[in-house]
Formats: structure tokens, sequence, C-alpha cells
């Protein structure tokens, strides 16, 4: 007799469907988790992977909440090896309502759109010639309250070039309490996950002049983004700006922007560990019970691999069968929460966009997702495979089972 | 006619693999459940009120933190002075302070480096967060004017140079650790100095917030009204209460949907899972019952034995996980 008789995994798979339902909804379930908790922890750390190499961050010593001297930016322009330095700062406001919370910083627009070149794209700018980042550039020189947005926010808010975007500011509020004008002149999208499709970015000088206008303070600037030309040691380059301001005014710490977004991952505190525990606790839970169920659809069939055996069916062919079936409930099973994570991952990212806004499943975590359900599949088979390979026909013939 | 609970008792012992992997498995269940209902615990815990419904906190309009907040030195002078809201204490003083309030760059202990919350006190904030059981742990308060700290308990353990006698340099200037005290809220995870010297070591011009004591019947809503439309102090005046719960409700709906959601899918995993295994103990043992009850016993008391036998074995395990 040849060939293996493979419909009878699918007889087995239906005969039980209770136990099969059960065991494919815990698998995807369990998956689903692991794919959902492990996208929070990728979606934290993206930024520190995806990083640029030649990029370094100069902020405040004391505080991410203290504003340099604006004059550190002709300072730091002129330590060797500096090739271009934006200033950038946090503005802290919202649209409408306390709720549309969203990043928005104050950039200098044309530095800015080239360190940047290869972080963002621009998808969409107002009507004229050249191509589409030049056409922004264009227009952010010519308006003073020009500011280019991400594309998941212009969706959320139905934002389109040339709109006027007020916002109210939170950490700067405008004296006579009315909005600050923004106009939409460009729409991007991210190249690479160090830059999320939720934030804002607009000219520094409207953010300086305003302020000087209304209040008596000096005006500072929270970060300063320096790109460091090719050929100069990174490690020299940040050592020499903070020698610049050992004494002050404001000590100086900088660093890759690695490090500097590392920093934000860290006020996440233990979350990736907590989210690996449960995800790692959930996933050995749902391996047990599906060696169970295994076991005892081994257990069951004992009868019908002595029947089989007897018929000629080599041991290897009837343990293949079991070890299929431990494996395609487990497949399916992983197939279905791996899906779902996908699926459900646009909207679980509107959910939790202001905390974590590049929320997508990456396919590695999806790859990862079906390597285990596999894992789970074989290692549940195992020993009801190892059993049923070892049966004597004549015992299992015997058996009541 | 029952089934003896030896029955039940020696089942457990004699199918002892499969008691162990269905253990086991239920140990697991019961554990993720465990920490589902921990896990609630902390979110209603973080959303429980706090802070005092007598204290008003007063910010600058539009800020929703301290973080953003700043008021100025004539804005604070004015109000603490003069406001007819704040109470006074037994000398007649007004129970008001201004304070300053900077997340600064620490190292951790365990490495790496993290925010800590760094409080600009003045002398009458000791006894405006006395009703927190402020109590004062090791060493002194700071003496008023000079470059010293008091660290809260909280943080002592975790971060660098927070132990009495140690020194916390703010960007060009050194204050001395003096002591170490303790609070039931937040303020145990904070670092306290004179506002005056922290002002000056980090060049900060402004306070970040009044709080005060307001005498009893204090109608919060309208006065903040007030305070919004005050050409000379516009401000943001709150309770403490809703200051804190709003707080809570910044990071609110993406946590709670989070919280929700993991909840509510380890939740439907542990249940499977309990399903799965009993399901596959039960059907494992169909001959068994047959037995049992062309024997004679009746379904009822099968069905107890079975039962018990689940249960005792789960209890059993859920308590040690």
């Amino acid at each position: 007799m040849s060939g293996t008789p493979w419909f009878l995994v699918r007889k087995h798979l239906r005969v039980h469907w209770v136990r099969t339902t059960l065991t494919v909804t815990i698998v995807s379930v369990a998956l689903l988790l692991f794919c959902i908790l492990t996208t929070f922890v990728t979606s934290l750390t993206a930024a520190v992977d995806q990083a640029a190499s030649n990029r370094i961050v100069v902020q405040s010593a004391v505080s991410l909440f203290v504003e340099l001297p604006l004059d550190y930016h002709g300072k730091i322009a002129n330590v060797p090896g500096v090739e271009s330095v934006c200033k950038l700062q946090w503005f802290g406001g919202y649209y409408q309502d306390e709720k549309n919370s969203f990043a928005q910083f104050a950039i200098d627009d044309e530095v800015f759109l080239q360190q940047y070149e290869n972080d963002l794209e621009i998808i969409d700018a107002p009507p004229g010639d050249g191509s589409l980042l030049d056409r922004v550039r264009t227009a952010m020189r010519a308006d003073r309250r020009a500011a280019i947005v991400g594309e998941g926010l212009a969706d959320k808010h139905g934002w389109k070039i040339g709109d006027p975007v007020p916002l109210t500011g939170k950490i700067f509020p405008k004296s006579d309490g009315s909005a600050w004008d923004f106009t939409v002149v460009g729409i991007y999208i991210p190249k690479r996950m160090n830059v999320d499709d939720q934030t804002m970015y607009f000219r520094f000088d409207y953010l300086e002049e305003t302020l000087t206008q209304e209040q008596d303070q000096p005006i500072g600037c929270g970060t300063f983004f320096v790109h460091v030309a090719p050929g100069h040691a990174i490690d020299e380059v940040i050592a020499n700006i903070d020698a610049l301001f050992v004494n002050g005014p404001q000590k100086t710490l900088t660093s890759t922007e690695a490090a500097f977004s590392a920093g934000f991952v860290s006020m996440f505190g233990n979350l990736p560990l907590f989210f690996g525990t449960i995800g790692g606790a959930i996933v050995f839970a749902v391996l047990f019970s599906v060696v169970n169920t295994m076991l005892l659809a081994a257990r069951q069939r004992i009868r019908e691999a002595g029947v089989m055996k007897a018929l000629g069916f080599t041991n290897r062919t009837v343990a293949t069968l079991m070890l299929v079936e431990s494996v395609s409930i487990c497949v399916i099973g992983g197939l279905v929460g791996t899906g779902l994570a996908w699926v459900l991952s646009e909207g679980i990212r509107g959910v939790v966009s202001v905390m974590f806004p590049t929320f997508a499943v990456a396919p590695q975590t999806m790859l990862i997702s079906l390597g285990m359900s596999l894992t789970i599949g074989l290692l549940a088979g195992l020993a009801p495979t190892v059993m049923l390979a070892r049966l004597k026909p004549v015992e299992a013939l015997r058996s009541e089972g | 006619m029952g089934l003896p609970i030896g029955y039940s008792a020696r089942n457990l012992t004699v199918r002892r693999s499969s008691t162990a992997l269905t253990a086991i498995g239920i140990a697991l269940t019961v554990g993720v459940f465990t920490g589902v209902v921990a896990l609630y615990q902390g979110f209603v815990d973080l959303y429980r009120p706090r802070g005092s419904e007598s204290a008003g906190i007063y910010l600058r309009p539009g800020a929703s933190s301290e973080g953003e907040s700043g008021v100025t030195r004539e804005q604070a002078n004015i109000i603490i002075k003069g406001a007819d809201e704040i109470a006074k204490n037994a000398n007649g003083e007004p129970l008001a302070a201004a304070e300053v309030y900077l997340a600064v760059y620490m190292n951790k202990l365990s490495g790496g480096r993290t925010n800590v919350p760094l409080r600009g006190v003045q002398r009458m904030s000791l006894e405006l967060h006395a009703s927190g059981n402020l109590d004062l742990l090791e060493g002194q308060w700071p003496t008023w004017g000079a470059n010293e700290v008091v660290v809260g308990a909280g943080i002592t353990g975790r971060i660098e140079n927070c132990r009495v006698g140690d020194t916390i340099r703010l960007n060009l200037t050194d204050f001395k650790v003096v002591g170490m005290f303790e609070h039931d809220g937040m303020y145990r995870g904070e670092i306290w100095g004179d506002a005056e010297n922290m002002m000056t070591a980090l060049e900060r011009p402004v306070f970040q917030r009044i709080i005060a004591e307001c005498k009893p019947g204090t109608d919060f809503e309208t006065l903040g009204a007030t305070y919004r439309d005050n050409k000379q102090t516009p401000l943001k005046f709150i309770s403490e209460r809703e200051y804190l719960s709003s707080q809570t409700t910044m990071l609110g709906p993406t946590l709670l949907y989070l919280a929700g959601g993991l909840i509510v899918i380890m939740g439907t995993a542990a249940i499977l899972g309990a399903i799965i295994t009993m399901l596959a103990t039960v059907t494992a043992r169909t001959h068994e019952i047959g037995v049992l009850l062309a024997i004679g016993f009746p379904r009822g008391s099968v069905f107890r034995a079975f039962l018990m036998e689940s249960c005792s074995s789960d209890c059993s395990v859920g308590f040690s996980a």
C-alpha cells in the first residue's frame, strides 16, 4: 500500500470539531496577543533602530524641558565637522479641543527639509513647477505660517493643501488667548520609522517673532539637530560641542539620534519587559493546553492506529498523520491570529496614535508569530506522535479507547 | 448512593502525568488571570480620586500640567498676599506657596538616565502638603536660602546621588542632600529645595504654580471663570483633586483602551485554556464514566465526583500559582 491517507487528518479535525475550534481559537488568541504586544514594543524601539547615523541631538544637560539660548545655534555650527544645524522646539498645542493633541515642532524649514530628505517624503504640495519637495520648500519660504503635516494627521482632521490650521498653545499661549494660525503647505509620509505621520512641522521664526512681541523673556530652543559631515568622527563632534558649553550658561548633553530616541523609550520604564512577560506566559499556557489536547487526541485513536498498522500502514505514516494534525491546528490558529493582528493594526493605531504613532505590525513580527505557531504545533504533537509510532498493533487493537 | 471522596482523590494520584499536565495548564491559566486582575486593580487605583478638594492650584491659562505652566513673580505676590479665597494659618499667614517644577535628568543606580521631578518649594509648602502625611525620615528640612535639597523616599534607592550627604548638581550649581522625606502621594518621588535657589540655579525666572488651602465653601468653578477673565492676573484655577484627575485623563483613553483590550484578550485566552484542558480530561475518561454509570452510580454523583476532582486540583494549583 502506498501513499499517506491525508484525508484522515481532515476527517479527524472535523469529527472533533469542538476540540478543533477551541484549540484553533486559543492559539489564534494567543498569537494575536503576541503580535500586538510585540508591536507595541517594536513601535517604541523603531525610532531607535532607524535613527539617522549622521544625526546628533544637542539638548540641555539639566532637563529635556530646559531651553538652550538661541546663540548656541551659531556656536554649534562653527564646531568642526558640523554640516548643518536645525532648531527643533516642541510646541505643545492642540487643534480645537484639548483631546486633539499631537506633536508639533518649530523647525528651521530649509535645513529641516534638507536634513530629513531621506526620512520623509512629500506626497502633496501646492501647484506649481518643480518636484513636490521643491514646491513645498518654496511655499514654506513664502509664508511665515506655513506648516507641513503627516498624512495620518491630515486624514484624521481632513486637512488639505492651503487649509488654515489654528492651534491653541499650551506652553506658548498668546496673551490675548487667541490661537496660532498655520497654513498647510505640504503633506508627508515617513520613509523611515524615526519619523511618524502624526506630526506637524512649522517655521521656527514664526514662533520666535510672535514670542518676541508677546513676552520680555529671552527665547530659547529645546533641541538642535545637527548633521555631521562625512569623514568626521561622530564621538569627537559630540565631545567638542559639549566641551563648548561646559561652563554654561546652559550645559549641554549631546547624543546620537538613536540615543536621544532611546531616552524617550526609557520613559516607558518596564513596559517592554512587562509586555514580554505577559506574552511569554500566555504562549506558554497555550502550549500546555495544546499538548494536553493532542495527548487526548492520540489516546482516542490508539485503536484506529492499531487498525492502520494491521492493514500495513507504516509506523511513520501513522505518526506523521498525528504530527500533521497537531501542526495544522496550530498553524491555522497562527494564520488566524496573525491575520487578525494585521487587520486590527490600523484600528489600534487610531486609538493609540498619541502615544504610539508608528504602531504597525512589522513583517518580522508576523513571521515570528507564524514560526511560533509552527513550533507549538511540533512541540505539542511530539509526545503523541512518538507514542503512536511505538505502539504495537496487537496491543493497540486490544485497547478500549 | 454517592461515589466516595477517595475515588476522586485517588484518581489524581493514579493518573499522575495527566494530572500534572492539567495542573500546569491550569496553573499558567490562573497565573495569567491573576495578572489580568492585578492590571485591572492597577488601573482602578490610577483613576482613584486623589488630592485635596479644598486645595486650589493656580496655573498659566491653557496649561494642562505644571510642566507647561508659568506663573510670574508679580502674579504670585498678588495672589498669595491678596486673594480672598486663601485660608490663613494660626499665625494669620496665608496658606499658599508658589512652587517651581522641572523634570530633570538624573542617572538611575541600575544604569541609564531618567526624569526626576524637581520641586522648588516655599516654607508654607511643608504646611500645605502635611495632609498627605509628610514626614521627615532622616536628616533635616533644607535651610531656606541655602543650596540644599531633601529627597523623597521613593527615589533614594533608585537614583544616583540621592542619599543624605550626597551632592546633586543642577546645571552649574551644587545642592547638598540634607534630608529624606516620606509622603503618601506622588511627592515621595520628588526632590525638594528652596524655590528661590532653584530659580537662580536653573535660570528660570518664573514659578510653575501656586498651591493654596482655600477657605471652606470656595466655589472653584465660579472662581475659576473669574480668574480666567481677569486682566491683571489671568490664571487657570482648579482644585487639586480636579488637577490630579485631569493628569490621568490625559493619559486616559489610550491607556484605558490598551488595558481594556489586554484584559479582554488575556481573559479569553485564560478561559479557553481552562475549557480545553478540562474537556481533554473528561473526554479521555468517557469509558470510565460509562463503567461507573453501568455499575449503578447515579449521574448526579458521577458528575459531582468529577467536579470535585477538577475543583480540588484546580484550586490547589490556583493557590500555588
